[in-house]
């Protein structure tokens, strides 16, 4: 069916643009010049293929702006290719010999506090870098007192942190609270599947280093502005707001998946 | 020539109206997306009844004004998270997620709240889980599908 239609456009090209000017040559009359049948059509081919050419580039080329600019304009920021002006760069250390022995310095993040047992190998697979001061473990746990338990005291602490942080931006008070609701409610929410664990950890991310924190982000050692996972969740907090304001939130997967405007009309 | 000039600027405009067509296409917002919408709107048009701001106020009497939780059982957990953009948060667990929302929201009208005040609080329900694989199997944060039906 379809190799019929390719013949039957092909034949209809043939007959509009190498036949039709034959046929229209034979009607001139005697007192003109007799036209150069072959080179009029090499001429008409010529200039309808780069007619047609330069049609189909446009319209290419005005398809492709309208995907890039109005689909998906945060398909590529321009910031992100550059490269980090002052990276940090760690040179072979005496460590990293062979027979050095075990270095605490190069451990993964042992669990130097697991907050009177909450964390354990299953909540906090690489240690517990992302709550130091306990507040995630002591609303889960119920160990605090006066009405400030529960995940949901927990996620009182986050979003009061993600405000501010919004705030610290300038952005207008509709994107303060637009801001702190998909951050909070939805990417930190859906990163970490609603637990809101501040060490969760994920070792299947895309960039291959791990996923971790609230907002599951790279590892320090990724060496990317703004984007820390492996730290307090105060600073996972940080880097995440920094990182939206400065960099596309089509960074993280769960973002991409709603498909609503980085911000909203003030 | 002018032949050209006219075919050309047609599929041009063709083309135009077709980008424009599928951009719109796509940008709708996905299931996620409206449902923080729903979130967002529903927050910024927060409003309860009088008889809801008076159970509102005993129900969270206890807190001081504070984030915490109201009630927590192996199924659900209600909390309570004050102003800015002040709201009811219930959390309740993967199993059976939906049935746990219904006991959930149940629970809220045992202790005399209207449809319209859940909504009007507003309450935003999320799903938790501990498997890390199943994040995108997870129904985002929502509001009642009542609420979602109003707004």
């Amino acid at each position: 069916m379809m190799f019929k239609k390719i013949i039957l456009a092909t034949a209809t090209f043939i007959i509009i643009f190498l036949v039709h000017p034959v046929s229209a040559a034979t009607t001139i009359t005697s007192t003109e010049p007799i036209p150069l049948g072959l080179a009029q059509r090499v001429s008409n081919t010529y200039t309808w293929a780069l007619g047609i050419g330069g049609m189909v580039a446009l319209g290419i080329i005005i398809f492709g702006g309208v995907l890039y600019n109005f689909i998906n304009p945060d398909l590529t920021s321009l910031e992100e290719v550059f490269l980090d002006p002052n990276p940090r760069v760690e040179g072979p250390t005496l460590e990293r010999l062979p027979g050095a022995g075990n270095s605490s310095l190069f451990a993964a993040l042992p669990i130097t506090e697991d907050c009177g047992g909450f964390y354990n190998a299953r909540n906090a697979l690489k240690g517990n870098f992302g709550d130091p001061r306990c507040e995630y473990a002591s609303a889960i746990s119920g160990d605090s007192t006066g009405g400030t338990q529960g995940r949901t005291a927990f996620v009182g602490m986050l979003r009061n942190v993600v405000r501010s942080e919004v705030e610290r931006i300038g952005y207008c008070d509709a994107n303060v609270d637009y801001v702190t609701t998909v951050m909070v409610d939805q990417v930190a929410g859906c990163e970490t599947n609603w637990s809101y664990n501040s060490n969760s950890y994920n070792p299947r991310s895309t960039s291959g280093l791990g996923a971790y924190g609230l907002f599951q982000m790279n590892p320090s050692s990724a060496n990317r502005p703004y984007d820390q996972g492996d730290v307090p969740w105060r600073e996972q907090v940080a880097n995440a707001i920094k990182r939206y304001d400065q960099y596309s939130p089509s960074y993280w997967a769960c973002w991409n998946r709603l498909n609503i405007s980085k911000l909203v009309e003030c | 020539m002018n032949k050209k000039i006219i075919i050309i600027l047609t599929t041009v405009v063709i083309l135009t109206i077709l980008g424009l067509g599928i951009k719109m296409f796509l940008d709708r917002p996905s299931e996620e997306g409206k449902m923080i919408q729903e979130i967002y709107q529903a927050q910024e048009t927060a409003s309860l009844s009088p008889g809801g701001e008076a159970l509102k106020a005993e129900l969270i009497k206890f807190l001081g004004g504070k984030a915490g939780a109201i009630i927590n059982n192996s199924d659900f957990e209600i909390g309570y998270l004050p102003a800015p953009l002040e709201r009811l948060m219930i959390f309740v667990n993967f199993n059976n997620w939906q049935e746990k929302e219904n006991t959930a929201i149940s629970w809220l009208k045992s202790r005399g709240f209207s449809d319209a005040d859940i909504c009007g609080f507003p309450t935003v329900i999320s799903v938790v889980t501990d498997t890390p694989e199943s994040s995108m199997e997870l129904p985002g944060s929502h509001v009642p599908s009542f609420c979602s039906e109003d707004i």
